[in-house]
């Protein structure tokens, strides 16, 4: 039986999890949730997440929230099918983590403000704040400067390969360097733009990108 | 041979390492971190233990981390003596616990952190609280407890009827938190409250709390 994955394939979270259930052959269906109109904070929706947030995965009866928790999940559920997205010693293992917890802490806040401020608030028809815009983008220069300077030591973040913590990475990266026009931050940075040349042209991505359409 | 921490036991971020290494029983010195003369950000911490500029780093023989959240999973999954924190002898149990340590990383933090950092660490360096930044977070935490106290009341500790990495994560910060009038966040809530009260209860935990000097 197929997981299933609720959420837009729109939404950022939702595409992390279905990139990670793509490198390791999981079939799973999507069941699209509206966050336009609000569905994620009804009360049928908040019995899957507490919190309203989008994405859930079901599979069978068990159930889980929290993509970086799914994507860790799954990637240890089938260690010998698909990509290994986790390494092989303990020392793998944990640089993976630490690399999940820069994509968390250090990263994603950023990459999170300029997207609803430059996009998300404006859609919604209400203003952008374009100094706060300004500011996460310098300090998320300086963050992708620490980046720059890993890939120039190790193809991927973690190591010499691919892992959960690059792939946790692509959703946000899509959205910087297309809608939210932020591309030059990786063009700039020739480490980051191989690493991200790479990552963006597995074919898992691809696929997801291919849902969008 | 020990651990190595690097930080300051009444940072939050290096209380949440030394929790876990009390859980685990392991060996560990600290090496203290000079934040005041800006050690953390000085070229050889940035290119030894931690490029981002932060405390709490790790080292372990020839590995070196960073990130208190995957220096207690290390931690954890090293070591066997002491409380099993994740849960990995149990693939649903050990999702669980991950589940619950997102919570606290994406939804519990941010605000408690920075209601935290606006109460507890800015007037220690001279600096004013802001009123409506506090009753912003105030709301925010607010609600997520509403979820907390629903979930303790079905299950004892966050992941299931068991004590867990993603209940220690939330330690450092709700313990600063409560040293100051947000406590009647937490002790409004009766599962909330008796929660915490039995987490920090645990010897691992006062032991890591007993650093924790700055409020």
């Amino acid at each position: 039986m197929a997981v299933k994955v609720y959420g837009p394939v729109r939404a950022a979270c939702p595409q992390r999890v279905m990139a990670c259930l793509f490198e390791k052959d999981v079939e799973f269906e999507v069941v699209e949730v509206d966050l336009v109109n609000g569905e994620q904070k009804r009360p049928e929706f908040l019995t899957l997440q507490p919190f309203g947030q989008v994405p859930v995965v079901e599979d069978g009866k068990f159930r889980l929230f929290e993509s970086r928790a799914i994507i860790r999940y799954y990637a240890a559920k089938y260690p010998n099918q698909g990509t290994n997205l986790l390494g092989i010693t303990l020392e793998d293992r944990a640089l993976v983590d630490q690399w999940l917890e820069v994509e968390a802490h250090n990263f994603n806040e950023l990459v999170y403000t300029i997207v609803l401020q430059l996009l998300v608030l404006p859609r919604m028809g209400e203003g952008g704040d374009m100094h706060l815009v300004r500011c996460c983008e310098q300090k998320l220069g300086n963050v992708l400067d620490v980046y720059e300077q890993r890939l120039g030591e190790t193809k991927y973040l973690a190591g010499d390969f691919f892992t959960l913590a690059d792939l946790s990475h692509l959703p946000a990266i899509s959205l910087l360097t297309t809608e939210a026009g932020m591309g030059h931050l990786v063009r700039e940075r020739g480490n980051m733009n191989a690493w991200w040349e790479d990552i963006s042209n597995r074919p898992a991505w691809k696929k997801v990108m291919k849902l969008m359409t | 041979m020990a651990l190595k921490v690097y930080g300051i036991p009444m940072s939050t971020c290096t209380a949440r390492v030394l929790s876990s290494i009390y859980e685990k029983e392991a060996d560990f010195q600290i090496v203290p971190v000079n934040l005041q003369a800006g050690e953390h950000k000085q070229p050889s911490y940035l290119a030894t233990k931690n490029p981002f500029g932060q405390i709490p780093a790790l080292e372990d023989g020839d590995l070196t981390l960073f990130e208190s959240r995957a220096i207690t999973k290390y931690v954890a999954t090293k070591y066997n003596k002491g409380t099993d924190l994740l849960r990995l002898g149990n693939l649903k149990e050990s999702a669980m616990v991950g589940v619950w340590l997102e919570v606290e990383a994406q939804t519990y933090n941010p605000p408690i952190s920075t209601i935290v950092y606006q109460l507890v660490i800015l007037p220690k360096y001279g600096g004013t609280p802001k009123e409506e930044v506090i009753k912003a977070n105030e709301e925010k935490l607010a609600k997520v407890l509403d979820v907390y106290e629903e979930r303790l009341s079905k299950s004892k500790y966050l992941a299931g009827d068991f004590y867990s990495l993603a209940d220690l994560h939330h330690v450092p910060y709700t313990y600063y938190m409560m040293k100051t009038p947000k406590a009647s966040l937490i002790n409004s809530r009766p599962h909330v409250k008796a929660w915490w009260e039995d987490i920090t209860s645990r010897p691992a935990i006062k032991k890591a709390t007993e650093g924790m000097t700055l409020a």
